[in-house]
């Protein structure tokens, strides 16, 4: 955190005008400034906003207004503006979080984003939609990820001496070409077993989930930067999120049953949504992200590599193991209520 | 306190999140609140209300302010207040001496005259030359009329009618545009204040108005002031730098100069008698001769317009008014 010169705070006090503010004191924090005034602390954010993003803020702005969401948005002007234009960059101006968890305590933030972002999607939740598109659109993903591995093998075995983090790779390869011939099957199959699309709900969805667009004060926390959120498919968000989760955060320290729990309970997955978020994960970007790095480096760390392989393939058999046996246990506990009730509705009928 | 007044505070007070609400003056009615000293505009034409709006709308832009209207705790931009709708503004102090800063406001004219466009008004006027013409022809029907003011009527009788047919002519180039640079009707020095190194532009409550013609008009009004004439100078240099002056703006602001109105106002006012002699020839002769040195200047700056000949006042048309300059001078 720094003062700000007064060059800078002559754009700043400019800006301000907008919002009848007059600051007391200012410090730079990150890409935010942080505004002291008499009528309290804000956060003011510069930032290169195109008018898709524009209208995104408006939008959740109006949710948040209607608390429909709960979100740290930009305060409007005195003039009833969200933003303010000054040639290419934007200005809005937020509340000031004091924020007590900190940027590095990550598994502390991965479990207020996993129930912040199941809070937006449960409460601007939309009818079911066709999803064949989407489910056309992994199976293209789906080939491109299939491409690299094959490409990464194809060069591997070729190799007469395979350098230790390509035998790293080989050794797990059939794990994963396995898992990815599942996945295709499952989103090959964009129709239930009548004929008919199958369909997915749709939410209102950040679009840049991250501990870093998180902000929590003691108890609360706010979802923040919704410059790039849209209406979609939220499984796809969801799924991204333990993705990335499970790249972000290490292994012995993570509870991925209270993370899906926590998830799960603010927005109960179906079985449709269920079975995506299940397939999603079996073929995992950061794994091929890392193959592509390997083949395009110069230089390469084969120790660097074949550590962060061995780590990225644990995380992710631990995540995928711990969220798959809970599908697994809910699934039991379903049918056997469902059991019950048909047993007690016999039960019923006889008597 | 006037009962008026006090329903207005109220209405101030339910509909804007002040605190502190007195009253700093009562016409024009500024408001001193816990956030700044506020003007108060009440409105009695819905119509020119939303034009309004829509024409701030427009004109906002980043490198100069303009008075917003503040929304409401509903987020509205105005109040209906019994036959009246409130609408609440900043209200900067601090003018913008044009006297400095020429470059400031040549920037805001030209950013003015790419935004604040709409459909042209007031574009019905009758042509000069028959104006001029028929009025001269009228005045030699009367024999009462003041000899001196008739002496130097005739005499510039001619000169008048070119540039009435001149102005005719550059007006009539852009007769049928579909859009036109607009301003204030009461545009003036107190429009532009000063805010934290910024224009502030006060587009008040007035009717949109042709912007070049009101333009010209606050130019030669300005020029005609002897400390003011050499601002002006440099508020033309700075606006033909910006490139204000395309075609239609500089044949506009020509055509309001060439125009004779005070050759008309003059022989309509001795016509009426009921301006002293002495005092409207003298604004007669000084206005006459401003309005061709401010066609001379802006031609010297290299101005681009539809002018016959074009460039410096060159040929027939500039020996003419080099000739009715000297006459007069």
């Amino acid at each position: 955190m720094h003062q700000v010169d007064q060059k800078d705070s002559s754009w700043i006090n400019r800006i301000l005008f907008y919002y009848d503010l007059v600051p007391i004191n200012l410090a730079a924090e990150g890409s935010l400034t942080r505004v002291d005034t008499y009528s309290g602390r804000f956060a003011l954010k510069r930032k290169v906003l195109n008018d898709r993003q524009m209208r995104a803020l408006q939008t959740v702005y109006a949710l948040a207004r209607r608390l429909v969401i709960d979100a740290v948005c930009p305060l409007p002007t005195k003039y009833g503006d969200l933003i303010i234009r000054d040639r290419e960059t934007s200005y809005y101006l937020m509340p000031w979080f004091q924020e007590t968890v900190d940027a590095s305590n990550l598994p502390e933030r991965y479990r207020h984003l996993f129930h912040k972002a199941a809070q937006l999607h449960r409460q601007t939740m939309e009818r079911k939609q066709e999803c064949a598109a989407l489910y056309q659109a992994m199976v293209r993903v789906l080939s491109q990820r299939q491409m690299i591995w094959e490409h990464f093998l194809y060069t591997a075995e070729h190799h007469v001496y395979p350098s230790p983090f390509e035998q790293t790779v080989l050794q797990s390869a059939f794990i994963y070409l396995e898992n990815m011939q599942r996945a295709r099957e499952f989103f090959s199959r964009d129709k239930d077993e009548e004929g008919k699309s199958k369909e997915m709900r749709r939410a209102l969805c950040h679009g840049r989930l991250t501990p870093l667009h998180l902000l929590i004060e003691n108890e609360r926390s706010c979802l923040t930067n919704f410059e790039n959120s849209e209406d979609g498919f939220f499984i796809v968000e969801t799924a991204a999120l333990f993705e990335q989760a499970a790249v972000m955060l290490e292994q012995k320290q993570t509870d991925w049953r209270a993370l899906y729990q926590s998830y799960q309970s603010a927005c109960p997955l179906d079985e449709e949504e269920r079975g995506f978020l299940q397939h999603f994960l079996l073929f995992p970007s950061a794994h091929a992200n890392l193959l592509i790095r390997y083949s395009q480096s110069e230089t390469v760390d084969e120790q660097w590599f074949v550590s962060r392989w061995t780590r990225l393939c644990e995380t992710h058999q631990f995540m995928y193991t711990a969220i798959t046996k809970m599908m697994k246990e809910e699934q039991k506990r379903k049918d056997e209520l469902r059991k019950q009730k048909e047993a007690a509705e016999k039960k019923e009928a006889d008597d | 306190m006037n009962p008026d007044l006090a329903a207005v505070l109220s209405a101030l007070q339910a509909n804007y999140g002040f605190r502190q609400l007195n009253v700093a003056c009562e016409q024009p009615l500024l408001i001193d609140t816990e956030r700044g000293i506020k003007r108060i505009r009440l409105w009695t034409d819905e119509a020119l209300l939303h034009l309004h709006l829509k024409w701030r709308n427009h004109v906002k832009n980043e490198h100069f302010f303009v008075d917003r209207m503040y929304v409401t705790r509903a987020g509205l931009p105005s109040v209906r207040f019994g036959n009246f709708s409130m609408t609440c503004h900043d209200a900067p102090m601090e003018p913008l001496a044009l006297n400095n800063n020429e470059q400031q406001w040549a920037a805001f004219l030209t950013d003015l005259s790419r935004t604040s466009r709409d459909q042209p008004v007031d574009e019905s006027k009758t042509e000069m030359q028959i104006q001029v013409h028929t009025l001269f022809e009228q005045a030699k029907q009367m024999h009462e009329l003041d000899p001196e003011i008739w002496g130097i009527v005739s005499a510039c009788y001619s000169s008048a009618c070119t540039r009435a047919a001149e102005a005719d002519r550059l007006r009539e180039q852009h007769q049928y545009r579909r859009s036109a640079f607009l301003l204030p009707a009461d545009f003036s020095h107190d429009s532009c204040k000063a805010l934290f190194d910024t224009l502030f532009f006060e587009l008040g409550q007035s009717e949109p108005t042709d912007g070049c013609g009101v333009l010209a008009r606050f130019v030669l009004t300005d020029a005609l002031q002897a400390q003011r004439g050499q601002s002006m100078g440099k508020l033309l240099q700075e606006l033909a730098l910006k490139g204000f002056f395309d075609r239609e703006n500089a044949d506009l602001m020509l055509a309001e100069w060439f125009a004779p109105d005070e050759w008309i106002r003059l022989l309509q006012a001795s016509l009426q008698g009921d301006v002293p002699v002495d005092r409207s020839s003298d604004v007669f002769r000084r206005v006459w001769d401003q309005k061709i040195k401010l066609i001379r200047l802006l031609e010297n700056i290299g101005v681009q317009s539809g002018r016959a000949g074009g460039g410096a006042p060159s040929g027939s048309e500039g020996q003419q008014l080099d000739q009715s300059n000297t006459l007069l001078l």
